[in-house]
C-alpha cells in the first residue's frame, strides 16, 4: 500500500451521527442556557421573544423567548435522547465500539499514557517512543473523556425526562429538586467534555482527523502510521486478509 | 427584567404574627380571597380544622391548625390546638425570585415578592427553590402566590388579612419598627421565628412569628427549622462554577492552543527549510 494512499478512520455513519449530535447538542446548550443563565442570554431571549410577543399583548418578550427555548429544549432533548441510545446500541451490536479499547490496558499503563498524552497537549512534549508505537485509533484520554461524556449524557437524559414527565411518573417536589440539580451537574460535565474535545481536535497534529470528520473520513496512510500505528497495523492485516480471500475466491 | 434588587432588612414593610392572640377564626383567609378575587371551591371534611389542607392556586393564605401537647411544670399535660395563619413569608432575598429564569418574580421597594403572571413560563423553579413550598401552579401552567397585598400597601393600606383580624394578631408597619417589636417579644421570653434564619433566604423573612415557649413546637407544623433547600443551594453554588469555569477553561485552553499552533508552524517551517537545503545539496 503506497504511503500516499488514504485510509478510512471515520465511518460515514459515525460522521453522520457526529454532525447530527453537534447540531442537537449546540441547540440544546443554547436553549438550555436561557433557563440556566438568563442574565447572560436575555439578549437572545428578547430577540427571539420580541416578534412572538408582538401579537400577544399580555406577554413579555423575554418570557416568550425563554418559553420558546424551553419548548424547543424539550423537543430536541427527545431527539437527542433517541440518538444517544440508538447509535451506541448499533456500535455495540455490530462490535464497532472502539473508543474504550485503551481501557483494556493495565491501570499503570493507562496512567503513564494519560500523563504522556497530557504532557503532549499541554506542554508540547513528544510522546515516549514505546507509547507512540502502541497508539491505537483512540488514546487513553479519549477513553477517559468518553466516560465523562457517557456519565454526563446519562445524567442529562434521565433527569431531563424525569422533569418533563414529572406528573406522569409522580415525581414529588424533592425528586424534582434532585433532578434539576443532576441536570445542572450533567451540563457542567458536558461543558467540560466539550472544552477538552474542542481543545484536542484543534491541536495542529490532529488537523487531518478534524478534516476527515467533516470531509470523507479518510487520512493519509503516512499520518495514520505516525499517530495510530497499532490501528494501521490491524487495518492492513484485515485488508491483506480480505485480499487473500478475494484471491482464493477467484482462483 | 432579569436583574433583582432586594430592599435591606430594615427597609420596606413587615408583619409580626403574634400567634398567642390567634383564635383561628379564619377571617384573614376569607379576606385574602375576597380582596384578591380568588375563586371559592367546596372543601372536604378532614380530621383537622385546616381547610383546605394546604395552599392552592386560589388559596394564598391558610390557617393551619396544629394539635400539640402543652406540658406544665407540675407534670400535667393537655392537648391544645394552635392556629397558624400562613402565607408566603416574603423572604429577605427571596430564593424564588433568584431562581426565576425570566425575572417574572418582582420584589417591590416595600419588600413584597410578587409573581407577575403574564411573564411566568410555568417552569416551576420558584416552587423548587422555596423552602416553604408556597408557589402553586394554576391550571394555565403559571405559578401564583400571596402578593403581600402590594396593591393595598402602595395605596397606604394594610394587607387585607391584617386589616380584618379581630384579635390584632398581625402587627403591620415599617420593617424597622416590626423587627424591633419582634425583638421585644423575644426579650419577653417568647419564641420568635423569622429573625435569624439561613443565609439562603437572606437571614430573615418579612412575616415574623412569635409564640409562647410552651407552644413553640407548633411552629414546626408549617415553618421549617432550616429555611433552606439544599439541592437548590447546591445549584446556586454550581451555576457560577460552571459559567466562570467554562469561560476560564476556554481561555486557558485557547492560550495553550495558540502556543501549540505557533510552535507547530515554526517547526514545520524549519523542517521545510532543512528539506529544501538537503534537496539543494543533493542537486
Amino acid at each position: 500500500m503506497a504511503e500516499r494512499e488514504r485510509i478510512e478512520v471515520i465511518s460515514s455513519s459515525y460522521r453522520f451521527t457526529h454532525t447530527l449530535n453537534l447540531f442537537l447538542y449546540t441547540m440544546l446548550i443554547i436553549t438550555g442556557l436561557m433557563l440556566f443563565s438568563i442574565d447572560l442570554t436575555a439578549w437572545l431571549a428578547y430577540s427571539v421573544g420580541s416578534p412572538l410577543a408582538t401579537g400577544i399583548p399580555t406577554t413579555e418578550p423575554i418570557a416568550q423567548g425563554v418559553q420558546w427555548a424551553r419548548a424547543w429544549h424539550r423537543f430536541l432533548g427527545h431527539v437527542w435522547g433517541a440518538l444517544i441510545i440508538i447509535y451506541p446500541l448499533y456500535l455495540v451490536i455490530t462490535r464497532r465500539l472502539t473508543t474504550f479499547i485503551p481501557l483494556k490496558k493495565g491501570l499503570r499503563k493507562q496512567i503513564r499514557e494519560a500523563v504522556a498524552v497530557s504532557k503532549y497537549y499541554l506542554l508540547g512534549k513528544p510522546l515516549p517512543e514505546d507509547i507512540a508505537n502502541n497508539m491505537d485509533r483512540h488514546n487513553i484520554l479519549v477513553a477517559h473523556t468518553a466516560i465523562l461524556l457517557v456519565v454526563s449524557s446519562i445524567l442529562l437524559s434521565v433527569s431531563g425526562l424525569a422533569m418533563v414527565y414529572r406528573d406522569a411518573i409522580g415525581l414529588d417536589l424533592e425528586g424534582f429538586r434532585l433532578m434539576l440539580l443532576l441536570h445542572d451537574v450533567g451540563f457542567g460535565m458536558g461543558v467540560l467534555y466539550v472544552l477538552l474535545h474542542i481543545f484536542a481536535v484543534l491541536d495542529p497534529m490532529n488537523r487531518p482527523l478534524l478534516l476527515a470528520m467533516f470531509g470523507d473520513g479518510r487520512v493519509s496512510l503516512r499520518w495514520a502510521r505516525n499517530h495510530m500505528p497499532k490501528f494501521v497495523e490491524k487495518f492492513l492485516k484485515k485488508k491483506e486478509e480480505e485480499e487473500r480471500i478475494q484471491e482464493q475466491l477467484h482462483m | 427584567m432579569v436583574s433583582l434588587t432586594f430592599p435591606r432588612r430594615d427597609e420596606g414593610v413587615a408583619v409580626l404574627v403574634r400567634l398567642d392572640r390567634c383564635i383561628g377564626c379564619r377571617a384573614c383567609q376569607v379576606a385574602c380571597k375576597e380582596w384578591n378575587s380568588l375563586e371559592y371551591r367546596p372543601t372536604e371534611f378532614s380530621p383537622t380544622f385546616t381547610t383546605p389542607q394546604d395552599l392552592e392556586p386560589n388559596v394564598w393564605k391558610v390557617v393551619f391548625f396544629g394539635e400539640i401537647t402543652r406540658e406544665y411544670p407540675t407534670g400535667f399535660a393537655d392537648p391544645y390546638v394552635q392556629p397558624i395563619p400562613f402565607n408566603c413569608v416574603h423572604c429577605q432575598t427571596a430564593p424564588c425570585a433568584r431562581a426565576c429564569p425570566v425575572g417574572a418574580i418582582k420584589v417591590s421597594d416595600e419588600g413584597a415578592v410578587v409573581i407577575e403572571g403574564r411573564e411566568c413560563i410555568g417552569c416551576g423553579y420558584c416552587q423548587e427553590a422555596c423552602p416553604y413550598n408556597v408557589p402553586r401552579q394554576r391550571e394555565d401552567g403559571t405559578y401564583t402566590k400571596c402578593t403581600f397585598c402590594v396593591d393595598r400597601i402602595q395605596h397606604g393600606m394594610e394587607p387585607a388579612c391584617v386589616a380584618v383580624c379581630p384579635t390584632e394578631v398581625f402587627e403591620f408597619g415599617p420593617a424597622s419598627q416590626v423587627l424591633a417589636s419582634a425583638e421585644a417579644e423575644r426579650a419577653a421570653g417568647k419564641e420568635v421565628y423569622g429573625l435569624n434564619l439561613d443565609s439562603y433566604v437572606g437571614g430573615s423573612i418579612r412575616w415574623v412569628y412569635s409564640i409562647s415557649k410552651d407552644k413553640a413546637h407548633a411552629l414546626k407544623i408549617r415553618l421549617p427549622e432550616k429555611a433552606t433547600v439544599p439541592f437548590n443551594f447546591l445549584r446556586e453554588v454550581l451555576n457560577p462554577v460552571i459559567r466562570y469555569g467554562a469561560v476560564l477553561g476556554a481561555a486557558l485552553l485557547a492560550v495553550i492552543g495558540v502556543i501549540h499552533e505557533v510552535k507547530y508552524r515554526k517547526e514545520r517551517v524549519k523542517a521545510l527549510k532543512e528539506a529544501t537545503k538537503e534537496k539543494g545539496g543533493k542537486e
